[in-house]
């Protein structure tokens, strides 16, 4: 459907302005709000993920990206919870304990909302037992941390042994942020690491048992 | 093997940064490494209210560092000095900007919200008389009355305009406004980089007043005005925006300086490499490859770039053993070498100079 492919390409671009006007043509249309977020926005921010994976974007146009994105989802959403169409997956996510960052966090959030998932944020400077009450009210599927400082690994460490001892048997935990590694990853017991916001969403399908 | 022959000498250390930061050698590149610590006893115990209370209780943070550089061996060409801090935000504080202590270092509240906000901030004038600039220049004068020429007193960490813009707007704004108002956002750089210059200026006056050598966290060596310019936010962007956007306000904050070493941090900050090396002015690179990228025998093609760039260049060794891979791999010339991991005491530490000594003949 050539509005479809255009709003993908508009959200691309960050093109704020287009994406609002097509999808608005797109509902006048009769075009189901499911089908405009599977089909014109989730496959622009997969542009938006590869060419950020690749180095052929940088942050400043992922964010105009995602904020074209969110603006058509001002129109969308209302209409989704009406059909009664809810996100399939929830994430859980934020910066861990002691760490006040959260640039590579917003990044990953906003990955995860263009590829259709639920993002409960909760900021930053997050301990380890508010990951896992919220992660229980919400149901959550997987589990976000985010570190910058080298710092707060051990904040990190911390809060995956509490999330495994606390036993969420259905939530999988994720992490990510400048200092950390596959190894380190490995090490304190996380099921998945992303190195970059590109990556964050073939990972998070991965751990959710959908085809990334 | 013997420490003593290897204490700090401010005389031989300055000679083997004059030929460094020139990218050569005297009898050995310069060596920055520190020795396990013995626990100082009469460390005061802090008993502040907050974190904040802490930051800026100039006395007890004076005499903590005090504390420190007495329980300290200093060997090779390792400053004993102590760099006054407040945070990495102080330059962001002369537009007015909060800081919030954590433990181990602080942030500043953004203070520009929006277009109006970025107008008032460009007829700003900087406000050297700050409670942060004051806490600051109180550090200095005390240090340098208690340290009574036994240690040195640093220049405080300074951040260049786009990071001062960072704190100031927050990145994820910045990167937006990046797009949007891409001119306003260059005017404001260079706004944030005349201040930066006037503050570094400031604060070079008084220190030189004092008789301290030029020196910084970094530990370098000059008699004159030097610095690390550097530019965090630019790992957020592209090659196009970093040469075209940021390059002009590094040019300009380092204009005034006779020695500058740049500090690339993260392996995101290397594709700025190329604009980075075509610096005018530039002396040497302080390449940070940061917490999980393996060690510095790693990143030898880097170090060699900036070989080939005519750049002196500081090896952030992981341990002793990486910095002997490093030399070995790189020769002597226009090397700085720091060890990171502290050795167990001072005859390992002075095996280690006499090594670096053997190879670098």
């Amino acid at each position: 459907m050539p509005l479809l492919n255009d709003l993908t390409a508009a959200v691309a671009a960050g093109k704020r302005t287009d994406t609002v006007r097509l999808t608005q043509e797109l509902l006048a249309a009769g075009t189901g709000p499911g089908t405009i977020v599977e089909q014109g926005l989730v496959p622009g921010m997969a542009i938006v993920g590869e060419q950020f994976k690749k180095n052929e974007i940088f942050v400043p146009e992922m964010l105009v990206a995602a904020r074209a994105m969110k603006e058509a989802l001002k129109l969308l959403e209302p209409l989704l919870a009406a059909a009664g169409i809810m996100p399939k997956y929830t994430v859980v996510v934020g910066t861990v304990q002691g760490d006040l960052h959260d640039i590579g966090k917003n990044l990953i959030s906003m990955m995860w909302r263009g590829a259709g998932f639920a993002v409960v944020d909760l900021g930053t400077n997050v301990p380890p037992e508010k990951y896992f009450s919220a992660a229980q009210e919400h149901k959550a599927h997987l589990v976000g941390l985010s570190a910058l400082l080298t710092t707060t690994m051990p904040a990190m460490k911390e809060t995956v042994k509490i999330l495994k001892a606390a036993g969420l048997p259905n939530t999988k935990i994720m992490v990510g942020g400048a200092p950390i590694t596959q190894a380190f990853a490995d090490d304190i017991g996380a099921d998945g690491y992303a190195a970059d916001a590109g990556t964050a969403v073939d990972v998070a399908k991965k751990l959710v048992g959908e085809a990334a | 093997m013997n420490p003593r022959n290897h204490y700090f000498s401010l005389a031989a250390a300055s000679a083997r940064f004059d030929a460094f930061w020139q990218g050569g050698r005297l009898d050995r590149p310069p060596v920055s490494l520190w020795i396990e610590q013995k626990h100082s006893l009469r460390a005061p115990r802090s008993n502040h209210a907050t974190l904040r209370d802490r930051w800026m209780d100039v006395e007890f943070q004076v005499e903590s560092a005090l504390a420190r550089l007495e329980t300290s061996v200093f060997l090779g060409d390792t400053v004993p000095s102590w760099t006054p801090n407040v945070g990495p935000d102080l330059t962001s504080t002369l537009f007015n900007a909060e800081l919030v202590f954590g433990e181990t270092t602080s942030w500043c509240q953004h203070t520009i919200h929006d277009r109006a906000d970025w107008e008032r901030f460009l007829e700003t004038a900087p406000n050297f008389d700050n409670e942060y600039w004051r806490t600051i220049d109180a550090m200095i004068t005390l240090a340098a009355e208690r340290f009574a020429g036994r240690y040195y007193v640093a220049m405080p960490d300074l951040h260049g305009s786009f990071d001062m813009l960072s704190g100031l707007r927050g990145p994820e704004d910045l990167c937006l406004d990046l797009v949007d108002e891409r001119d306003l956002v260059f005017r404001a750089s260079l706004h944030c980089a005349r201040a930066y210059v006037e503050g570094f200026r400031r604060l070079h006056q008084r220190l030189t007043a004092l008789g301290m050598p030029g020196t910084t966290w970094t530990n370098y060596l000059h008699n004159g005005p030097v610095y690390v310019p550097s530019c965090d936010f630019w790992c957020l962007v592209s090659k196009d925006v970093g040469q075209e956007l940021i390059r002009p306000s590094i040019e300009f904050e380092m204009a005034p300086l006779e020695r500058t070493i740049f500090h690339l941090d993260g392996p995101n900050a290397l594709q700025h490499l190329e604009t980075m090396l075509a610096l005018p002015g530039l002396n040497a690179v302080q390449w940070v490859y940061g917490a999980g990228q393996g060690n510095a025998s790693q990143w030898l093609h880097v170090y060699r770039r900036c070989r080939e760039a005519h750049k002196a260049v500081q090896i952030l060794a992981e341990d002793a053993a990486d910095a002997l891979h490093c030399l070995r791999e790189l020769g002597p010339d226009g090397l700085w070498i720091c060890v990171g991991k502290p050795f167990r005491n001072a005859d390992r530490a002075a095996e280690f100079l006499d090594e670096v000594h053997r190879l670098s003949a």
